[in-house]
């Protein structure tokens, strides 16, 4: 049996090897030459007035929870007004950097908030695992959504420090608690997709290594959704690219 | 006609009286709410967090302590196995158990159960009014519904249920109510005629508390009065039930086939600031009835409509400062 199982193994990391040598040789794009790419970099910020983030009364495990909650939808900045946590990608690049997908993210339940409130992973052919820590010693509940779709709604009883999720799927997935329906967090899943960037504290956002051409610049905010725009790349330059918010209707 | 106001307020006797011969049986139910509450299930999955069981608890998810009059064992045993796979979408989580721990929780959701005896309620009730009140009661309806401010958020608030049904109708869904909506989250008590007669004769009696005179009620008119226009407006909102077609939290409408643009009825939280104020307050008055996206295809089931009769301008206002309140912050920004 052993004799036999050795021997399988064998060929099947020879296989592997050969597999591997040949998706390499693929996938490290042998068009992409970094010396002879651009960049876009710019800033995501309200027109004039902006929305003062609001806070929320906590009614419940308030020893654990504190009294008063921000809301973390909307972080302006006041100097500049500019917008965190607004994903930027570049849509449709070809002959580029080449996406290297992460095995595993995290996520933290402190304080009743989540930790981070956003966060973007590239996602692999494996899938990726969400690992979800309890810091509070309460019930939270985990319930995920993809659109209004319940992926799972997994409860983690104030015991329970860590579990794990994995996801095989790219897209927007939101988690929300329920116990706490203040807390709620996105995570979004690229796949293939190695151009992005996430607006910081000041509304920054900036994206390298883009070959020449003209290309679509996609902005995404949990309660604004998407715009579009079209980016022009040439060689060593940093092309500049703002994207304002408004007020509705005017 | 402020008088409309006061239709719109509570009806308080259902939490007032329990009859004195149900005194002994409650505390038989309270002693094994509170047995489940000492178990290792609650103190370590937290279920009260989110449901009252005995006195008190969370506000969530339906009182918990007659469940078992509700539901079957193995309804119970399929809920508590998968939430979502029940009713997609839930917030009552999976916690994962083990079948032995489900049992545990199923016992202890039996031992909670007050038999009720319909023949009895019905013989010891004057009238079928009074005997629907008890039954109302027992069957603890209010684990779901909300009447003036008593009960909880799981199902529709039947506090004008009688302005806007009819016995006929409320019969047919006391009946059975999946058959009426198939996977309607709202339990089949396999109630007797007789008992749904009396039920439905409560049922119809339930127009805002006008004839009430307790105690109770006259601090939520104090309220009331006091209240502030959004908080008015929501009320008529709940009167009207504009959950019934533009969902529970009137921002996912009901499906409507054949129905502009996308064949659901529209959701109404953002409507204050999607039109002008008068041209919503026109939609609302005179109604709406949506264009059809296929010219030759069916007539959409559903159109709004209008509620100028229902209304006078005061509440037309509060209904609007509602609707103003409920605008999600997300709504009121784009980019350029
Ligand atoms: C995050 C809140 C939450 C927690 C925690 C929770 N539930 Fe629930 N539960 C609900 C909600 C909400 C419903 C009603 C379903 C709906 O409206 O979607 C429900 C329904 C139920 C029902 C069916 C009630 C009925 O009348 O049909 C049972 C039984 C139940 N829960 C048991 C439990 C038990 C046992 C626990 C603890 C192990 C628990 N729940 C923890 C939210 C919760
Ligand atoms: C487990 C929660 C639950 C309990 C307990 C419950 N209901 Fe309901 N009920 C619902 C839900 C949910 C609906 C909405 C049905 C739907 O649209 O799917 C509903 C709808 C109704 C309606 C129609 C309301 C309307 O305006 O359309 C009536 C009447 C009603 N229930 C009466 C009762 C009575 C009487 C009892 C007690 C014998 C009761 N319910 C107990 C959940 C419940
Ligand atoms: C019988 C189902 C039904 C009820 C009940 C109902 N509506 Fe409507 N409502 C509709 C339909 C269908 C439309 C779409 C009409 C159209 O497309 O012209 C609509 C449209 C609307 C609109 C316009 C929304 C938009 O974006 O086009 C508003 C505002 C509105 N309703 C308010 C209300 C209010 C307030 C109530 C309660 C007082 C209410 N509705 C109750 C079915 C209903």
């Amino acid at each position: 049996m052993q004799h036999i199982n050795f021997f399988q193994s064998r060929k099947t990391i020879l296989f592997l090897l050969v597999i591997s040598t040949f998706i390499l040789g693929f996938s490290r794009n042998s068009n992409y030459l970094p010396e002879k790419t651009g960049s876009v970099s710019g800033v995501i910020k309200f027109e004039e007035s902006y929305p003062k983030s609001k806070r929320i009364r906590v009614s419940k495990d308030n020893e654990v929870c504190g009294n008063i909650k921000k809301s973390p939808t909307f972080i302006v900045n006041r100097q500049n007004k500019g917008l965190k946590n607004v994903l930027v990608t570049i849509e449709g690049v070809k002959d580029g950097k080449v996406s290297s997908p992460q095995a595993k993210i995290t996520i933290e339940q402190i304080g009743c908030e989540y930790s981070p409130h956003m966060q973007v992973a590239e996602l692999g052919d494996d899938g990726i695992s969400l690992t979800v820590l309890n810091k509070d010693g309460i019930l939270h509940n985990i319930h995920s959504y993809l659109g209004k779709k319940t992926l799972f709604n997994i409860a983690q009883p104030k015991f329970k420090k860590r579990l794990t999720k994995t996801f095989t799927e790219p897209g927007v997935i939101k988690l929300k608690c329920d116990v706490h329906d203040w807390m709620v967090s996105y995570v979004i899943l690229l796949k293939d997709q190695p151009y992005y960037s996430v607006t910081d504290e000041k509304g920054n956002f900036s994206i390298d290594g883009i070959p020449p051409g003209t290309y679509t610049i996609k902005a995404w905010h949990e309660a604004l959704g998407n715009m579009e725009k079209q980016v022009t790349i040439t060689e060593g330059d940093d092309s500049a690219l703002d994207f304002v918010i408004k007020p509705k209707g005017r | 006609m402020r008088t409309l106001i006061f239709l719109m307020l509570f009806s308080a006797a259902i939490t007032a009286e329990a009859g004195a011969a149900d005194k002994k049986k409650d505390t038989a139910y309270l002693k094994a709410a509170e047995r489940f509450l000492k178990s290792d299930i609650v103190k370590q999955k937290n279920c009260n967090i989110c449901h009252t069981i005995g006195k008190s608890g969370g506000t969530v998810g339906p009182i918990l302590n007659q469940v078992s009059n509700r539901r079957s064992v193995e309804w119970l045993r399929k809920w508590l196995k998968d939430p979502n796979e029940v009713k997609p979408g839930t917030k009552m989580p999976n916690f994962q158990f083990s079948d032995i721990e489900i049992e545990t929780i199923v016992g202890y959701l039996k031992e909670m159960k007050r038999e009720i005896d319909g023949t009895e309620i019905l013989a010891r009730n004057s009238n079928l009014l009074e005997a629907g009140k008890d039954l109302f009661q027992s069957y603890d309806c209010l684990a779901c519904h909300r009447i003036g401010k008593t009960g909880r958020f799981n199902g529709p608030n039947l506090t004008w249920l009688g302005i806007r049904k009819t016995r006929d109708w409320e019969t047919v869904w006391l009946r059975d109510p999946d058959a009426y909506k198939p996977n309607t989250f709202m339990p089949n008590y396999h109630l007797e005629e007789s008992e749904i007669e009396a039920l439905v004769t409560y049922l119809e009696s339930l127009t805002g508390g006008e004839n009430e005179t307790s105690r109770e009620w006259e601090s939520i008119t104090a309220f009331f009065l006091d209240a502030r226009p959004r908080e008015r407006g929501r009320l008529v909102s709940e009167r009207l039930a504009c959950w019934s077609c533009h969902g529970p939290n009137l921002d996912e409408g009901e499906r409507n086939p054949n129905a502009q643009p996308d064949g659901f009825v529209p959701p109404i939280n953002t409507s204050y600031i999607d039109f002008e104020e008068e041209d919503l307050a026109a939609i609302i008055m005179q109604g709406s009835i949506p264009l059809k996206i296929d010219a030759d295809g069916q007539t959409p089931p559903f159109s709004c409509p209008p509620w100028n009769d229902a209304l006078d301008e005061s509440e037309l206002d509060d209904l609007l400062a509602f609707l103003n309140s409920i605008v999600p912050e997300s709504a009121k920004w784009e980019f350029e």
